[in-house]
Formats: C-alpha cells, sequence, structure tokens
C-alpha cells in the first residue's frame, strides 16, 4: 500500500522508510510547497520532544532527566573539521579580564582588616572552559588565577592565558605545569598556542626538549607515547636534549618517535583553537539557556512562590517588570539598565547608575521565606549593598544585603524599640569574583527563628536567633530590589545602597527551601 | 565578550531550535549531530560578518548549516542520504519558515506530555528519551513494528493538537 504524505513524514522521522518512499519524498517536497513546510515544522517538533526528554526538562514517568540517555551525545572534538583560526578577537577581552581578576585574596573567611592595596599570586587565568574534568589536586573554575603546580585535565577543553600575553587551548587528556608567565611544561597531551609579540620568548618544556616560540602560533601534540610539533604561523626554534638547535617556519613541523627525529609537514586542523573553543561554549550557554527556561516555566507555576521576576522581557524594555503568580504587580524599574544577564539572550538589570532600583508591593504576613536571586557584582564600595530591602524596618520586615566585606546580611525589623539580630554569613564575594555570576539564597523560619544562607547552591551558613529576636511574622509589602530607602519632602536625603552591579532571576518562596531545592534551582539557573 | 560575538550568541540561540532541528533531520547518525552542529556555529561564527542583518538571522543560519551538512554527507558515505541537492535547498526554505508561534507553542510540551496516558507515555520515552527505533521499541513492548510507528504518528498528533490548543502559559 503506498503510504500517504502524512505517513512520509513520520516514516522520515522514525528512519523508516524505504528507498521507494524515499524518493516520493523528495518528490512531494519537489512538487508541494505546504509538504516542506509542514515536514520542517513536524521536525522541528520531534527535535523539541529528543532534546526535551534527553535533557530532562520533559518530564519522565520516574520524574528523573534520563542523563544515561546523553544530551546531546558528546563526541571527541578531535572529529571536528578545524577551521582557519582568527586569534585576535579572543586576546583582547582577555587583558580586561586579567585586570580584573590580578587581586584575589587566596581564601573566603571572615573579613579581614582591609589591606590598602589588594595581592594575588599567580601567572595566568583559565579563561573558558568546557565541560572540563580534572584530576588530581587542583580542579580550577573558570574565572580562576593559576600560580604554579601540575594541572590535570582529564576531559575537555580550556583556555589559559598567561600574564605575558600567550594563550593557550587544552585539550584533555593533558596534564601541564606552569612555571612562570614565560615558562610552562607540557607533560602529556595536545595544546595550541598563540604568543603575541610581547610574549615573545615564551617556552614550553616537553620530555624531548624545549620549544622557544619567536611570535607566532604553534601546536604541541604528545599524546599517545608520541611527539608532535606543528608551526601554524611565524617561527619557533626547537632545542632537543643533546642536540643542535632546530629553526621552524609556517607549514613545518616535527615527529619524534623513538630516537628519531623527523620533518613533517604541519597541519593546524588536528588542534582546536578558539574559535573551536567560542562554538563549543555558545552551544553550551544554548543548552543551559534553554533548559533555564523549560525551570523558570514550571516555577511560575509552583505553589510555593510568593513573587517571581524572570527578569525576561523583551527588548524594548518598558520600565515594568514582570511578576508571577498574576496577583503581584509588576516591578517598576528605575534607573536600572537592561543588560545582558547569565546568558547573552537573558535579560538583567544593572543597578549601578544612581538610584537604581525596582519598586515592588508584596502584600500578606508569612511564616517562612526564601530569597533568592543571581548576582554578578561589579564591586561592594557601599558600607550596605542592597538586594532586597523593605521600605521602611518595622517589626517583622526583611532586610536582604551584602556588606561592604563581601558578606550577607539578612535581618528582620524588631520595631523602634528593639536592636536587630544580624546573621552574618562567611565572605561570598571578592573582587576575583566580578566577572561570576553568583547564586544567592537566603532562608528564614519564623517558629524556629532560623536563617541559613547558601552561596551557588550550597549552604554556608545556618544560625538560630536567640528567643527575644524573634517575630511573630513577616510582612513585606511595599519593598525595592537592589536599593533602599526614599526620600520624603521632609528628609530628602537617603542612604546609598545600590548595588553596583547586575540581577538576573529574583524569587521569593513562601517556604523554607530545603538544601536539595536550593541545589535544583542552582543546577537550573547556573551560566 | 566584545559586541560583535554577543549579537551572533544571541541571534544563534534564538534561531538554535530551527538549526539544531534542520541539522537532526539530515544526520541521521546520532553521535554525529552534535558534531556538524558544532561545525554549523564555527562556520556561522567565522562568516558571522558577511551576515546581511536585513534578512531573517535563522534563514542565513540554516544556509550555513546545509553547507556543513552537505560536507558531511560527502564524507561520510554510511549515512541515508534522504534528500537530492534540490530537495535540500527546499528545505532550507521551508525550515527558516516555521513560524515563532509555533517555536511558542512547544514550551507547552512537558504540560501535553504529563497528559499523555502510560502506554503513549512509555512509547515517548522508548522513542526520544532513549532514541530506540520503532522496531526496537516494538520487541521491548511486544508490540509489532507497525503498531508501534502508528501510535508514535497518533501520540504526535495528539501532542501538537494539545500544543495548538493548550491555553499559554503567561509569560
Amino acid at each position: 500500500m503506498k503510504a500517504s504524505p502524512d505517513q512520509l513524514i513520520q516514516g522520515f522521522l522514525d528512519g523508516t522508510l524505504s528507498p521507494t518512499e524515499s524518493e516520493e519524498l523528495n518528490k512531494l517536497i519537489k512538487s508541494d510547497p505546504a509538504f516542506a513546510n509542514k515536514l520542517a515544522e513536524t521536525a522541528v517538533f520531534h527535535h523539541a520532544l529528543g532534546t526535551g526528554f534527553r535533557s530532562g526538562t520533559l518530564p519522565t514517568r520516574s520524574g528523573h532527566p534520563n542523563t544515561h540517555a546523553g544530551y546531546p551525545d558528546r563526541k571527541p572534538l578531535s572529529t571536528l573539521i578545524k577551521q582557519a583560526l582568527p586569534w585576535a578577537l579572543a586576546a583582547a577581552a582577555v587583558i580586561v579580564t586579567m585586570m580584573a581578576l590580578i587581586s584575589k585574596p587566596d581564601t573566603k573567611n571572615p573579613p579581614v582588616v582591609r589591606e590598602t592595596e589588594k595581592h594575588n599570586t599567580g601567572f595566568a587565568v583559565l579563561t573558558r572552559v568546557v565541560d572540563p574534568q580534572w584530576k588530581g589536586k587542583t580542579s580550577p573554575a573558570q574565572g580562576d588565577i593559576l600560580g604554579s603546580g601540575l594541572l590535570e585535565l582529564k576531559e575537555g577543553l580550556v583556555q589559559i592565558e598567561f600574564f605575558s600575553g600567550v594563550s593557550l587551548v587544552v585539550e584533555g587528556n593533558a596534564a601541564l605545569e606552569i612555571i612562570s608567565p614565560d615558562e610552562m611544561r607540557l607533560v602529556r597531551g595536545k595544546l595550541r598556542a598563540h604568543v603575541p609579540p610581547p610574549a615573545i620568548g615564551f617556552q614550553i618544556h616537553t620530555a624531548r626538549g624545549t620549544v622557544l616560540d619567536l611570535g607566532t602560533e604553534f601546536a604541541l601534540d604528545f599524546s599517545n607515547n608520541k611527539g608532535e610539533l606543528h608551526v601554524i604561523d611565524g617561527e619557533v626554534e626547537w632545542h632537543a636534549k643533546a642536540a643542535p638547535e632546530i629553526h621552524l617556519t609556517q607549514g613545518s613541523a616535527l615527529r619524534f618517535s623513538g630516537a628519531d627525529t623527523q620533518q613533517i609537514k604541519a597541519d593546524p586542523k588536528r588542534f582546536n583553537g578558539p574559535v573551536e573553543l567560542d562554538a563549543k561554549v555558545i552551544l553550551n550557554q544554548d543548552r543551559q539557556f534553554l533548559s533555564w527556561q523549560q525551570s523558570s516555566r514550571n516555577l511560575k507555576r509552583q505553589a510555593n512562590i510568593l513573587a517571581y521576576f524572570p527578569m525576561e522581557e523583551g527588548s524594548p524594555w518598558t520600565r515594568s517588570l514582570s511578576a508571577f503568580p498574576k496577583t503581584i504587580a509588576p516591578g517598576a524599574i528605575v534607573a536600572a539598565k537592561a543588560v545582558d544577564g547569565r546568558w547573552p539572550a537573558k535579560q538583567a538589570l544593572d543597578f549601578s547608575p544612581n538610584g537604581s532600583r525596582v519598586r515592588v508591593n508584596i502584600p500578606g504576613q508569612h511564616q517562612a521565606l526564601t530569597l533568592s536571586t543571581w548576582a554578578k557584582i561589579d564591586s561592594l564600595d557601599r558600607q550596605f549593598n542592597a538586594l532586597f530591602l523593605t521600605d521602611n524596618y518595622d517589626l517583622g520586615e526583611p532586610h536582604w544585603q551584602l556588606t561592604e566585606q563581601g558578606q550577607l546580611f539578612f535581618s528582620i525589623g524588631l520595631g523602634k524599640e528593639k536592636f536587630h539580630h544580624i546573621f552574618l554569613s562567611p565572605v561570598v564575594w571578592d573582587h576575583s569574583d566580578s566577572e561570576k555570576w553568583l547564586h544567592l539564597v537566603t532562608t528564614y523560619d519564623v517558629a524556629t527563628r532560623t536563617c541559613s544562607h547558601y552561596l551557588n547552591g550550597r549552604i554556608i551558613f545556618q544560625q538560630q536567633a536567640p528567643s527575644e529576636k524573634g517575630v511573630d511574622a513577616l510582612k513585606i509589602g511595599s519593598a525595592q530590589i537592589g536599593n533602599w530607602g526614599l526620600p520624603t519632602r521632609e528628609e530628602p536625603d537617603f542612604a546609598v545602597r545600590n548595588l553596583n552591579g547586575r540581577l538576573d532571576e529574583f524569587t521569593l518562596f513562601k517556604t523554607v527551601l530545603t538544601p536539595g531545592e536550593i541545589q535544583s534551582l542552582y543546577q537550573a539557573g547556573k551560566p | 565578550m566584545d559586541p560583535s560575538t554577543a549579537d551572533f550568541t544571541r541571534q544563534w540561540t534564538a534561531a538554535l531550535p530551527k538549526v539544531a532541528a534542520f541539522v537532526g533531520s539530515m544526520v541521521y547518525d546520532v553521535s554525529d549531530r552534535d558534531d556538524v552542529l558544532q561545525d554549523c556555529a564555527v562556520a556561522a561564527m567565522t562568516s558571522f560578518e558577511r551576515y546581511d542583518h536585513a534578512r531573517p538571522f535563522a534563514g542565513w543560519a540554516i544556509g550555513v548549516a546545509r553547507n556543513q551538512v552537505r560536507l558531511y554527507l560527502r564524507r561520510k558515505s554510511s549515512d541515508p542520504h534522504i534528500f537530492d541537492d534540490d530537495a535540500l535547498d527546499l528545505l532550507v526554505d521551508a525550515f527558516s519558515r516555521v513560524k515563532p508561534d509555533f517555536e511558542h507553542q512547544l514550551t507547552r510540551l512537558d504540560e501535553c506530555v504529563s497528559r499523555l496516558d502510560d502506554r503513549a507515555r512509555q512509547i515517548c520515552e522508548y522513542r526520544y528519551a532513549h532514541d530506540m527505533k520503532p522496531a526496537a521499541i516494538a520487541a521491548e513492548l511486544n508490540m509489532t513494528p507497525n503498531t508501534v510507528a502508528k501510535s508514535l504518528q497518533r501520540i504526535r498528533e495528539q501532542l501538537k493538537t494539545c500544543i495548538e490548543t493548550l491555553p499559554s502559559i503567561p509569560s
């Protein structure tokens, strides 16, 4: 029996077409534009089902994502066709990053007396990562400064930018040791290095000898017991152990096997560079963003939401900020700027312009509260840096902010007679975090007077207030995201507390979320 | 991120469902799809300066993807080349024409999937979460491949009707 047009589309999607049916399919596409449109639409639908189920954003009967099914299948990058590499793009942004990251205190301990100038140690920055799996003691995160010592990358692709200006793309499985801004050792694995003129003289030591760069781009492959050096652009010197040096120029390569050294042709396509890394990063971001969109849709329907501001308004911005559930009035944006959020396709609000805030009104009395937001902070240069504060500070009204030292500060107004109790977390932010999105959560339970602070899905602080510091209920009413204080005719001056940074997604729950729920919130929203 | 890369990323993310569906439809080997999609991203990124901003980005990106798909099919002789070149060109246009409304409706899929009966949901999970073909699902559920294929057709129609008629989720 001849298949109907609909059956042909279904057969195509399920991979069950016979050669005759495939031919028929081609004919129909050419003769009937409506059929081609239907096929495309059905394929988009089919694809959405596939990615939805594999990523766990569509519900399975067990309620768990099908992690074993993989999403999507990832293959080693070595199978890719590599293309010509404009390095310049990536390099420019890095200097800025480096300047921002250069001063990092080594630990996140409670505050100490502020030094006049911050210091840090290290020779390079881990600027971009794609699915990295580290082995051994060190497992740095994107944006971290790398000091001397062995780094073992089991899987994934990372970009390391030395303070000298050298930029490396390293593919796992690899092991390397950074020695100084101008020197490193490759123990095993593959890397591609770009050395701009200010960094000429950069050296990489290997088991077979040392590459001395003379201003160029080159790649090394010391995986699987072999050794190769490929000069992609410019020139390098190869200093073999106990042999005269070899001068190599663009297009030439050396292969070391046993005691032999053989001249071969360079093959740049075998090595990943910044463009491949860009593509990987963007595809990864897309996955995270699409998965966040799904989780945000679920959040809008969740019964324990008190107020949810996803901050996903499309451009151009109206000055109102959508709120969920619909019983909560939209927030009013004042001065704050619409900027890129955790993903380029997602908006956030930048509260650094003077007077920035979002005015909201949240009615009711509550026995529990969870406050959650994503923040990217440029600096904490005010004594108090607002996250969410009620307009006044009357009995039962919460204030949530960050101190100058980078601690989460949560307190509840106890009226004019009593002084509040302060729940102060360990330091959650320092200057080295200025390029990072942080997930900040604080919970408070009225009955037990207990407050917990969370950073990036993990609990970092829990404390019970003394009984005389308790309240019967929490209330919010008129409040502000990202600032505090409304000047009045009588008192026109106000404290400067607007957050010098951006917030992306702000949620109030009327329950105390469990550590598991907070971890899920973090996983679903991390960029 | 420099402004041009940020602009590219924004547009690429919006176009991704279509581009990925196009690549997914043309590349049968599931394990190769991600690689081809990545090749498309690299190609689109490196030629972004040639993109005419007056034209819809998705259409342009699918055009770039077509070239990558062709390269892939040329390399991979084992892939069942379902479409000839002319059909492929027509499909590039057809994918570009998929309406944003329809993509918006796809956001209701989770609600619609949760309304499926147990059997339908199981078949759906085998097909999509585990990427099993009708013959494999049939063996698992003691059905004939033909019955599975028909069930899948019915389930897809049911889901499509559901996403088209479900009241819009506020956004």
